[in-house]
C-alpha cells in the first residue's frame, strides 16, 4: 500500500514539474516575443558601455575591466547570426538571456513547489519588470548574469530536493556539480557573483548531508569553480586590446586592477550613516519595478517561504540580502542594474505571496463550495494575475520600446556623408569612442576621413579640415582627460562650431576653426523674419532647407540679436516629435560677443545640419523650433514653425 | 516525508524571526528615513539650504541623469533605463552643489539629480528638489 502511495505521489509530482517546464517554456517564449518587439536596432543612444560590449564581442576583445571573458565569448557566438546589423546581434544577445532568466525563474518557482500557473506568474512578473525589461532591449552584460545567476539557484535547488522528491543521489550529486560550474563561469559575467558563494556553500553543506560528505563531488566542484576562474586568463591573452583609461592586465598588478581591484572607489561608496538611504533606494527601485500590490504579494511570500521551507528560503533570502546590501553601496549613477539578481528573487517570493493568498482563499471558502465553483473562483484568480501582468506591460511598452532608437547610426551615417575628403574626425579615444570605431568596421562610407582615435592622426601642421565629435566646453575639449584625447590635437584656443546634429546629447560633429569663423553677420538676411522675443533676446529669422539630403540631414539657420545674459536654448522638432535640445551657439554665444563686433542690423548666426530619424518615412514634414523659457513655475517652450521639409 | 516537515521548531522560529528582523528594520528605515528626509516631507527651506552648505539633499535621489530635452512645466531626463519627466512647479528647488540655483540654470546636458515622488508606475517624477551637478 505504502509503495503504491509513494508511485502515485512520484507521478503526481513528475506531471506537476512537466508543467512546470512547460510553463517556463511559455515565459521565455512571450517574453522573448516582448523583447523583440522593443529591442534597440543597432548602436543604442543609451550609451553606457554598450558599444564598447558590442566590439568587443564582435572582434575577441576585451572591454573595460573586469573583461567579461564568458559575456565576449557567449557574445561573438552571437555576433555570427545572420540577421540585422552587428550591435543588433549583441542587443539579441540580452533579449534571449533575458527571456531565458525568465523561464529559469519559473523553473526554479516550480522547484520550490508552486503551480505551473504561479511557476509562469514568477517568471512574467521578473520578465516585464522596468530595470529587468530596459536591460534586455539594449546590450549589456545584466541579463546574461541574472540568468546564470538564476540557473545556479535553480541547480542548486534541485540539487537538494527533499528526498521524497529526489530521482536518485547520483542525479543530486550531478546537478550540484552543474551549479559549480555554472557558479564559475559566472564569475566571467559579473565579478559581484563571488559574493554569493558563501550562501551557496552553507546552503549546499546544511541541506544536502549526502553533498557534504561526498569528498570526490567535493573535489569536481572546486576543479568546476577554478575551471570558471581560469577563464581570466584571457585577459593577459589579450591585454593588446585593453583600450584607454584601463590598464593592461599582462601584470600581476595589472591583472588584479583589471579584476578584484577594478572600481574599488565605487564599492561601499557611501557612509554608515547613509546606509539607510540606500536601503530606501532600493526599495523605491522595487515598488517602481514591481508596484507596491506586487512589493505586498513579496513581503507576504517571504513570511509563506519561510513557514513551508525554510531550507529554501535561507537560500534565496540569503542571495536577496547579500546582492541587496552590496548593490546598494555601489556608488554609480546606473546603480540600478546591480539589483537585478534581487529582483529575480523579489519576482519567486511574489509568486510565493500569491500562492499564499490561494491558499487563504481556498481554506476560506473552498469547504463551502461545489468542485465546478472552486474552479471558477481558481479561474477568476488565474485571470485576475494575468490582466494585471499584461496591464502593466502594456502600459511599460512605450516606455521601454527602443525600436525607433536609431539615432547613434542615423547621426554616423550623417556625419561621414557630411564631412569632405582627407577630414580628420578627432573623436573619444578608448571606451568612448567605440561607436565610432564600430561604424569604421562594419559600415561604408568611412574610408575618406582620418579617425585619429584608431589610426595614425595627420601631423599638426596639416591643412585638412578637423572635426571634433566629443562632449566640448566653450570650444574646448572636456576634458581631455576622460575622452583621452591629445590637448594638442587642436589648435590653442579653437573655434568649435557644430555642423552636424543628431538626436541626442554626445551626438554632435564640431568644425574646428583656428581663426574666428562668421558667427556675427553684419547683416541679417533670413530667407524668413520672424524677430520674436525669448527672454531677453530677439529671434530675427531662419532659413531651413526644403529638401533633405539623401543621408537624411536638413540645413537650418536661425538668426539672432546678441544680448546680454545666457544664450537662449531651443529645441527642435520633426513631425511633432522633439529631436533635441541645446544653447543657441553650443558655447560660442559669449565669446562671439566679446570677441566680434556686431551691428544694430548684425546678428548672431547658428547653422547646422540636423539629422532626421531613419524611421521618418518620405514625404513632407513639418519642422518645428522650440524657444525654452524659464518662468516661476519652470519652462515653458514656444513652438514656432518653420515650414516643411521633404524627404525623399 | 513532506517539505514542512524536514524542518524543527528552532529552525523556522528563527527563520521567523529573520524574516520579521529583515521586513521590521526595512520598514523602521523607510518611516524615520521619510519623516526625516526634507525632500520628501515638502520642507523646501531645508532643502534650498542643504544645497546651499554645499550638500545634497538628505537620501537618494529618485533620478540620476543628463537632462535631454523640455516640456510645458517639466524636464526631459536620460537615465540608465531610459527617458524621464520631471515635473516642476513653483515649490520645486533647484540647487547647485555649492548654492541657490534657479530654473534657467536648468541647462541641455547638464548632469542633474532629482529628488520627489515617483508617480505609481512608470509616469515620471514630480520633482521637490533638483541638484545641478554638471554642465
Amino acid at each position: 500500500m505504502r509503495r503504491t502511495v509513494a508511485q502515485v505521489a512520484g507521478r503526481v509530482w513528475e506531471t506537476a514539474r512537466r508543467g512546470t517546464a512547460v510553463a517556463a517554456l511559455g515565459v521565455a517564449a512571450s517574453s522573448s516575443i516582448l523583447y523583440l518587439c522593443t529591442l534597440t536596432p543597432g548602436l543604442s543612444s543609451l550609451e553606457g558601455d554598450s558599444h564598447e560590449l558590442t566590439v568587443a564581442a564582435a572582434t575577441l576583445g576585451l572591454p573595460h575591466p573586469i573583461g567579461y571573458p564568458l559575456y565576449v565569448w557567449i557574445g561573438f557566438l552571437f555576433t555570427l547570426l545572420p540577421v540585422g546589423e552587428v550591435a543588433y546581434r549583441t542587443n539579441l544577445l540580452s533579449a534571449v538571456s533575458a527571456a531565458g532568466g525568465a523561464g529559469l525563474v519559473a523553473l526554479a518557482a516550480g522547484e520550490i513547489g508552486l503551480p505551473p500557473f504561479l511557476a509562469a506568474f514568477a517568471g512574467l512578473v521578473l520578465a516585464t519588470s522596468t530595470t529587468f525589461w530596459s536591460q534586455a532591449v539594449v546590450t549589456e552584460v545584466y541579463t546574461v548574469n541574472t540568468a546564470a545567476f538564476v540557473l545556479t539557484v535553480w541547480l542548486l535547488l534541485r540539487a537538494t530536493r527533499p528526498p521524497g522528491r529526489s530521482a536518485s543521489v547520483l542525479a543530486a550529486r550531478r546537478f550540484a556539480l552543474a551549479a559549480a560550474i555554472v557558479f564559475g563561469a559566472s564569475l566571467g559575467l559579473h565579478l559581484s557573483n563571488l559574493a554569493f558563494a558563501p550562501v551557496y556553500l552553507s546552503y549546499a553543506a546544511l541541506s544536502a548531508p549526502h553533498l557534504r560528505r561526498d569528498r570526490r563531488l567535493l573535489a569536481l566542484a572546486l576543479a568546476a569553480l577554478a575551471a570558471g576562474a581560469a577563464q581570466f586568463a584571457w585577459l593577459p591573452l589579450r591585454a593588446d586590446f585593453a583600450a584607454f583609461p584601463n590598464p593592461r592586465p599582462d601584470t600581476w598588478s595589472g591583472f588584479y586592477r583589471y579584476t578584484l581591484g577594478a572600481f574599488a572607489e565605487t564599492r561601499f561608496a557611501y557612509p554608515l550613516e547613509a546606509f539607510a538611504g540606500r536601503l530606501v533606494f532600493y526599495q523605491t527601485l522595487a515598488l517602481r519595478d514591481f508596484t507596491p500590490a506586487g512589493a505586498l504579494l513579496a513581503c507576504a511570500g517571504m513570511w509563506r517561504q519561510a513557514w513551508i521551507a525554510p531550507g529554501p528560503f535561507w537560500l534565496l533570502f540569503g542571495v536577496y540580502a547579500v546582492n541587496v546590501l552590496l548593490a546598494a553601496q555601489v556608488g554609480v549613477p546606473d546603480s540600478e542594474v546591480f539589483f537585478l539578481p534581487a529582483h529575480a528573487v523579489f519576482a519567486l517570493f511574489a509568486a510565493v505571496g500569491a500562492d499564499a493568498v490561494r491558499a487563504l482563499a481556498h481554506s476560506a471558502v473552498a469547504d463551502r463550495l461545489t468542485p465546478r465553483r472552486r474552479q471558477v473562483l481558481v479561474a477568476t484568480g488565474a485571470s485576475l494575475l494575468l490582466t494585471a501582468l499584461v496591464s502593466l506591460a502594456a502600459y511599460r511598452f512605450p516606455h521601454l520600446d527602443r525600436r525607433a532608437d536609431t539615432a547613434v547610426g542615423d547621426f554616423l551615417r550623417a556625419m561621414f556623408a557630411a564631412v569632405p575628403a582627407g577630414s580628420e574626425i578627432l573623436a573619444g579615444r578608448g571606451i568612448f569612442g567605440q561607436d565610432v570605431a564600430y561604424w569604421r568596421r562594419w559600415h561604408g562610407g568611412t574610408e575618406h576621413v582620418v579617425l585619429p582615435s584608431i589610426e595614425p592622426a595627420l601631423p599638426a601642421t596639416s591643412p585638412a579640415p578637423r572635426f571634433v565629435k566629443a562632449r566640448l566646453a566653450d570650444s574646448r575639449l572636456d576634458p581631455a582627460a576622460r575622452w583621452g584625447l591629445s590637448e594638442g590635437a587642436l589648435p590653442s584656443q579653437p573655434w568649435a562650431v557644430a555642423c552636424v546634429v543628431g538626436a541626442g546629447r554626445g551626438l554632435v560633429l564640431y568644425r574646428v576653426h583656428a581663426e574666428p569663423p562668421p558667427l556675427v553677420h553684419r547683416a541679417a538676411d533670413p530667407a524668413h523674419r520672424l524677430d520674436v522675443a525669448s527672454g531677453a533676446h530677439r529671434l530675427v529669422g531662419y532659413t531651413v532647407a526644403a529638401t533633405a539630403t539623401a543621408d537624411r540631414r536638413v540645413r537650418l539657420r536661425t538668426y539672432w540679436r546678441l544680448a546680454e545674459g545666457r544664450p537662449p536654448v531651443v529645441m527642435t522638432a520633426i513631425a511633432g516629435t522633439p529631436l533635441e535640445s541645446h544653447e543657441v551657439g553650443r558655447g560660442n554665444w559669449q565669446r562671439a560677443r566679446a570677441e566680434m563686433p556686431a551691428t544694430p542690423e548684425g546678428a548672431f548666426v547658428e547653422e547646422f545640419d540636423l539629422v532626421l530619424p531613419s524611421h521618418l518615412v518620405p514625404g513632407s514634414h513639418r519642422i518645428d523650433l522650440g524657444l525654452v523659457e524659464f518662468g516661476m513655475v519652470g519652462p515653458a517652450i514656444r513652438w514656432i514653425p518653420l515650414g516643411s521639409v521633404t524627404l525623399e | 516525508m513532506s517539505e514542512a516537515r524536514r524542518y524543527g521548531r528552532t529552525v523556522r522560529a528563527i527563520t521567523l524571526g529573520a524574516v520579521l528582523l529583515a521586513q521590521g528594520s526595512a520598514l523602521v528605515a523607510r518611516t524615520g528615513f521619510v519623516r526625516a528626509d526634507p525632500a520628501r516631507g515638502g520642507d523646501a527651506a531645508a532643502v534650498l539650504l542643504a544645497g546651499v552648505r554645499g550638500l545634497p539633499p538628505a537620501g537618494p535621489p529618485e533620478i540620476v541623469g543628463t537632462l535631454e530635452g523640455y516640456a510645458d512645466g517639466a524636464i526631459v531626463v536620460l537615465t540608465t533605463v531610459g527617458f524621464r519627466h520631471v515635473r516642476l512647479d513653483a515649490d520645486t528647488v533647484v540647487a547647485r552643489p555649492h548654492g541657490r540655483a534657479v530654473f534657467a540654470d536648468l541647462r541641455p546636458g547638464a548632469v542633474v539629480m532629482v529628488w520627489g515622488r515617483r508617480a505609481l508606475l512608470d509616469g515620471g517624477v514630480r520633482a521637490r528638489a533638483v541638484l545641478v551637478t554638471d554642465s
